[in-house]
């Protein structure tokens, strides 16, 4: 009797452990599997988040370009080069030329950061721009926060310099990162992003966005870095 | 004549007949068309809301009284008038022969009634060829008053409202287009006119555009355009600085510290840059209620930023309230000048956020100046901002001043800007002249053919 | 107002013609050497019409800063806002420190004053305001003020061109003024139509004195740009035509008017008995119908002006017609000279020079007035023979004067809002 228990035990441990070990294994396999595919989906979000990224900011440095190489950027320049610009002349300016190429953000800065004519915020004229005068000007769009009359908003921005004589012409443009950069993004089905813009001192739920706009506080907060992202 | 001199002279009287256009006498005749923003729906100046009507008014009504361009008081419907000793009962003689459009006489009794419903703690009445109007204190500057919109002579009747002004209704579609045409009985001549087509509800982009097509021979111009509309080519007429841009606070100062902040505020805006680049020198910085050609003195109510002293100011202030700054949205000027206030008051330290939403903490308002006369204009400034009645003593210099300083006291409005009214006139029309006080002076106003 | 007296007249009996000219008397002089006169007169009343008193508001204000600042020592700062000349301004500085020092108080520098007092000379519409203020150590600044009213200056008469046009002012109003006639005599007089009322004036002790005003009757108002002519008469002293009405003084003294209303046309030139034109009675402009016409030509185009050019043989008329041409009627032709680009007045002159006629012109001047320039027109083509006569603002009346070796111009000043009546006589250059 008690051999044919300690063999039924025996079996049935050896069945518990197969099973166990089959059962483990294939979960095993299975969450590698579907890990492996979140992440390649991941990846790929990413990846097309960073090539919409750079597409955008080679955009917005083209179009950048584009003002700094045109004519009225030309005249401005030489009126600068003459002395103290009349700001009267520009107040419209940089509105005019920023809704011509589709800017969001756009600025004429002399030499010492003074601002000219600002697209933004018309009323700026005669006031400092902090990123001007600048060691090196970026060859590439980066992200900056602009402090518009009514909301901080982020942007992804581009600077050109122009110099006509001894009085360089800065030209500050950019475009939103907002929602509707969000929903310029192919997503999978069932996945969702959402961007957190770093705008102030601590987490605020209102900062978090998505593709339709302020989105619901359900999610975790985001890192440090300014314009990071997360997807579910 | 020396030969010599002839071939000068020859040349010398083609150019001058090529310059010498316009010596021609006024012609009668044409139709002006005239397009405003005001959207009027009622043509009784008795309604003070419509203080941007006052041109239309002009047209359909008269006063007992005018001011001529010095401000002094000159005859209208009342050929002369004479006050008692204490200025509190006055005299005036209506003009005779004078008619309302209808063709009814302006009798003392009329003129006594529209008055009466101008001003219904007046006591007015007739008495013979004369009207009496009682006032229960000292009004020394009736005959200024009495040039008010306000105080036309109208005869309201079964609805209808009729006037003694040189044109008469021919066509009223309230708020859209009012059609006017020249009284040939009118009491002070005919107008060389025959009728003016005015348009309104039009805002300034459309009247810009139509008065290039020709389809408009005035328009309006706000301040900030003039400037470039007469650089393209334009002719425009500005009149001299007489509608005030200011912030205006709801209540008086509660506590010293808001008052010591508004001190601030005041002291951080730079109207000289929001006159020369916003307004593109539309206008002139205003410290002073009133502009200094009204009243001689305006440059002694500072209007120059002082930052350095706007930040001692708000140093002493140890808690400061975050303030709202409306402004109207339908102003895209306003916009820009709102969000300067705001710049400049965060560089003295100040918060202030602008909203185009009601229940604001201070305004940004444009009130015009509706007489030349600086005490009436003071008077009706302080009714329109919500501010006291000023008291006067006398007419002297001195007193406008303390009176306009106890108003300036009361911390409860900056002044910013003095703004010009400008309107685009076509160069078919002769003898244009913009009042001083911005209004137009249409009878005299003739129209040329116009030059292929 | 005095009845005009009849014994500058000769006697009723007589056929008493008012001031009856001399027929030999050689026009052109008398009427020179009466411009040239009255250009001198002018010039010599000229500073004292524009001189103003400054000592009261002086006397004032160094009072009410006496009283703000007590005797002492005071930096004193005078600045001018205002349209004062440097002159005035200087004579202001002077008179202040006078009065200050008057009252003990002693001018200093900066550094050494008790007080900083800033004056700032400032005007409005209607008054000089003279605005002081006063700091007085590390107290708030205090502000006096004074204000005065602000004379008006009488037009000072400029050098007549040395060239052709005399232009010699003869009166200033603020009513409008439609037409001016002198009278020659012993004294002078003219006579001034205005709106409602032909006003006589009388030359005495160097100025031209009222004499009497006669009001003027109408029961319809004017027409806008009113318009109204003089014409001197023997029989009786004047007729005025004004539109719709006429008007005609009384032969006997004492002087009157009596008008009524009348479609009668207008007389075009000097002679009474010569063209005539009917002047619309509502507007400011002659109809076209002429009375009795130039021969066989009775009407024209509507018209503002005409003048007379006599010829040897015939008489040429130049009308500016309301559509901005010129006819030129000769009883024959009707020639029209288009795109001279001339004004709407016109009034012809007998010089004695050149031609013996010429036609004074109204047309744009570079300022802000008009200018008059006079033309010949030897056969059809006119050609100036003189520099412009400028004048302050429009001209609203330009007539040949009533023996035609002048003509009367009224232009309303664009600065000071008042009508000035000028004789313009035309001098031959040398």
């Amino acid at each position: 009797m008690i051999f044919r228990r300690k063999l039924l035990a025996v079996f049935a441990l050896t069945v518990l452990v197969s099973v166990a070990a089959v059962a483990w294994s294939i979960s095993s396999l299975t969450r590698r599997a579907f890990e492996k595919a979140s992440e390649e989906r991941t990846a790929a979000l990413v990846a097309q988040f960073r090539r919409e990224f750079n597409r955008r900011g080679e955009e917005v440095a083209r179009r950048v370009g584009t003002i700094a190489g045109s004519e009225g950027t030309t005249r401005m320049a030489l009126a600068l080069s003459h002395g103290s610009p009349d700001y009267s002349a520009y107040l419209n300016e940089a509105r005019s030329v920023a809704d011509n190429q589709q800017l969001d953000f756009l600025e004429f800065v002399d030499g010492q950061g003074t601002i000219i004519s600002s697209a933004q915020s018309p009323a700026k004229f005669g006031y400092k721009e902090s990123l001007i005068p600048m060691s090196a000007i970026p060859k590439d769009a980066f992200l900056k926060q602009e402090d518009l009359p009514d909301v901080a908003a982020l942007g992804l921005f581009a600077v050109r310099e122009l110099t006509l004589g001894e009085k360089p012409l800065f030209v500050v443009g950019g475009r939103r990162i907002d929602k509707d950069f969000l929903a310029s993004l192919e997503l999978p089905a069932g996945m969702r992003a959402m961007f957190y813009q770093n705008l102030g001192v601590g987490f605020s739920p209102l900062f978090l966005i998505d593709s339709i706009g302020s989105a619901s506080s359900s999610l975790h907060s985001m890192g440090a870095r300014s314009g990071a992202w997360s997807c579910a | 004549m020396r030969p010599t001199g002839f071939p000068l002279l020859v040349v010398s009287s083609l150019l001058w007949a090529v310059s010498a256009g316009a010596g021609t006498r006024p012609h009668y005749g044409g139709t002006l068309d005239v397009q405003m923003q005001a959207a009027p729906v009622s043509l009784d100046p008795s309604d003070s809301n419509q203080l941007d009507c006052r041109n239309l008014f002009g047209l359909l009504f008269d006063t007992l009284i005018s001011l001529d361009e010095q401000g002094g008081p000159e005859p209208a419907l009342a050929t002369s008038w004479q006050s008692e000793p204490g200025n509190q009962r006055w005299r005036l003689f209506l003009r005779r022969g004078v008619t309302f459009q209808d063709g009814a006489p302006v009798t003392p009794d009329a003129a006594a009634a529209s008055l009466r419903k101008a001003n219904p703690t007046w006591k007015v009445f007739s008495e013979g060829e004369a009207i009496i109007i009682e006032r229960d204190s000292p009004a020394p500057n009736l005959p200024a008053e009495l040039t008010l919109p306000r105080n036309s002579i109208v005869k309201r009747e079964g609805g209808k409202i009729s006037g003694t002004g040189p044109f008469a209704v021919s066509l009223w579609d309230p708020g859209k287009r009012l059609s006017l045409t020249a009284r040939d009985d009118y009491w002070n001549g005919r107008a060389f006119l025959n009728a003016i087509e005015v348009e309104m509800g039009k805002n300034l982009r459309e009247q810009m555009i139509s008065f290039d097509l020709g389809k408009a021979q005035v328009i309006e111009v706000a301040p900030e355009q003039a400037h470039r509309a007469n650089a393209e080519g334009r002719r425009v007429d500005s009149s001299a600085p007489v509608e005030l841009l200011a912030l205006v606070f709801g209540h008086d100062p509660q506590l010293p510290d808001d008052g010591r902040q508004r001190q601030a505020l005041a002291l951080s805006i730079d109207r000289e840059s929001m006159n020369t680049v916003v307004l593109q020198g539309g206008g002139e910085p205003a410290g002073g209620l009133l502009p200094n050609w009204m009243t001689g003195y305006g440059f002694l109510f500072p209007a120059a930023l002082n930052l350095a002293q706007a930040r001692q100011v708000r140093s002493e202030i140890p808690h400061t309230t975050s303030w709202t700054l409306g402004y109207d949205p339908a102003d895209p000027t306003a916009h820009v000048i709102a969000e300067r206030i705001a710049l400049n008051a965060r560089d003295a330290g100040l918060g202030i956020q602008i909203t185009s939403g009601t229940g604001a903490d201070l305004r940004l308002v444009r009130i015009p100046l509706i007489s030349i006369d600086p005490q009436i204009a003071l008077g009706e400034l302080a009714a329109g901002l919500g501010l006291s009645q000023p008291k006067f003593a006398s007419s002297s210099v001195d007193d406008l001043y303390s009176a306009e300083n106890k108003l300036l006291q009361s911390q409860r409005v900056i002044p910013l800007l003095h703004l010009r009214m400008a309107y685009g006139v076509s160069n078919t029309v002769k003898h244009w002249r913009t009042g001083r006080d911005g209004n137009w002076r249409l009878a005299n106003v003739w129209l040329a053919a116009e030059k292929p | 107002m005095p009845a005009y007296k009849s014994g500058l007249m000769r006697s009723a009996d007589d056929n008493a013609v008012y001031n009856a000219r001399i027929p030999h008397m050689r026009a052109s002089s008398s009427r020179f050497a009466l411009a040239a006169w009255l250009f001198a007169l002018m010039l010599i009343h000229a500073p004292l019409l524009l001189a103003n008193d400054w000592r009261v508001p002086e006397e004032q204000l160094a009072r009410k800063i006496a009283a703000a600042t007590g005797p002492g020592a005071i930096a004193l700062d005078v600045v001018n806002r205002s349209s004062l000349s440097r002159a005035d301004v200087e004579e202001i500085r002077r008179g202040l420190m006078t009065e200050l020092a008057a009252l003990g108080v002693r001018l200093v520098n900066a550094d050494q004053a008790a007080a900083t007092v800033q004056i700032t000379l400032s005007e409005n519409l209607q008054n000089y305001v003279w605005a002081a203020e006063i700091q007085l150590g590390n107290n708030e600044a205090s502000v006096v003020m004074v204000d005065m009213r602000r004379s008006s200056l009488t037009a000072v008469e400029r050098p007549a061109s040395p060239l052709i046009i005399h232009k010699t002012l003869l009166w200033t109003d603020e009513n409008r003024i439609l037409d001016v006639a002198l009278v020659n005599g012993g004294p002078q007089h003219m006579v001034v139509l205005e709106p409602e009322s032909v006003v006589l004036f009388k030359f005495q002790d160097g100025r031209w004195q009222q004499e009497q005003s006669l009001p003027l009757s109408h029961s319809r108002p004017w027409p806008r740009d009113l318009r109204g002519r003089l014409a001197l008469r023997k029989d009786h002293l004047f007729d005025a035509y004004l539109p719709g009405i006429f008007c005609r003084s009384t032969a006997a003294a004492p002087l009157g008017i009596n008008c009524y209303e009348s479609d009668d046309p207008w007389p075009l030139g000097t002679d009474p008995s010569g063209l005539s034109a009917f002047f619309a009675p509502t507007r400011n402009l002659f109809t076209g119908a002429l009375s009795p016409g130039i021969e066989k030509q009775t009407t024209v185009k509507a018209f503002y002006s005409a003048a007379l050019l006599p010829r040897d043989k015939y008489k040429l008329w130049i009308f500016a017609t309301v559509d901005g041409q010129v006819h030129l009627l000769d009883g024959v032709t009707d020639q029209t000279a288009a795109k001279l680009g001339w004004g709407s007045d016109l009034a012809s002159v007998r010089s004695g020079c050149g031609l013996g006629w010429q036609l004074l012109v109204a047309g744009d001047g570079d300022g802000a007035g008009e200018t008059v320039k006079a033309f010949e027109i030897a056969d059809r083509e006119p050609i100036a023979v003189s520099p412009p006569a400028e004048f302050g603002g429009g001209i609203t009346a330009l007539w040949t004067d009533s023996d035609g070796t002048g003509a009367i111009a009224v232009s309303q000043n664009s600065g000071t809002g008042k009508y000035e009546a000028y004789r313009l006589s035309i001098t031959c250059s040398q």
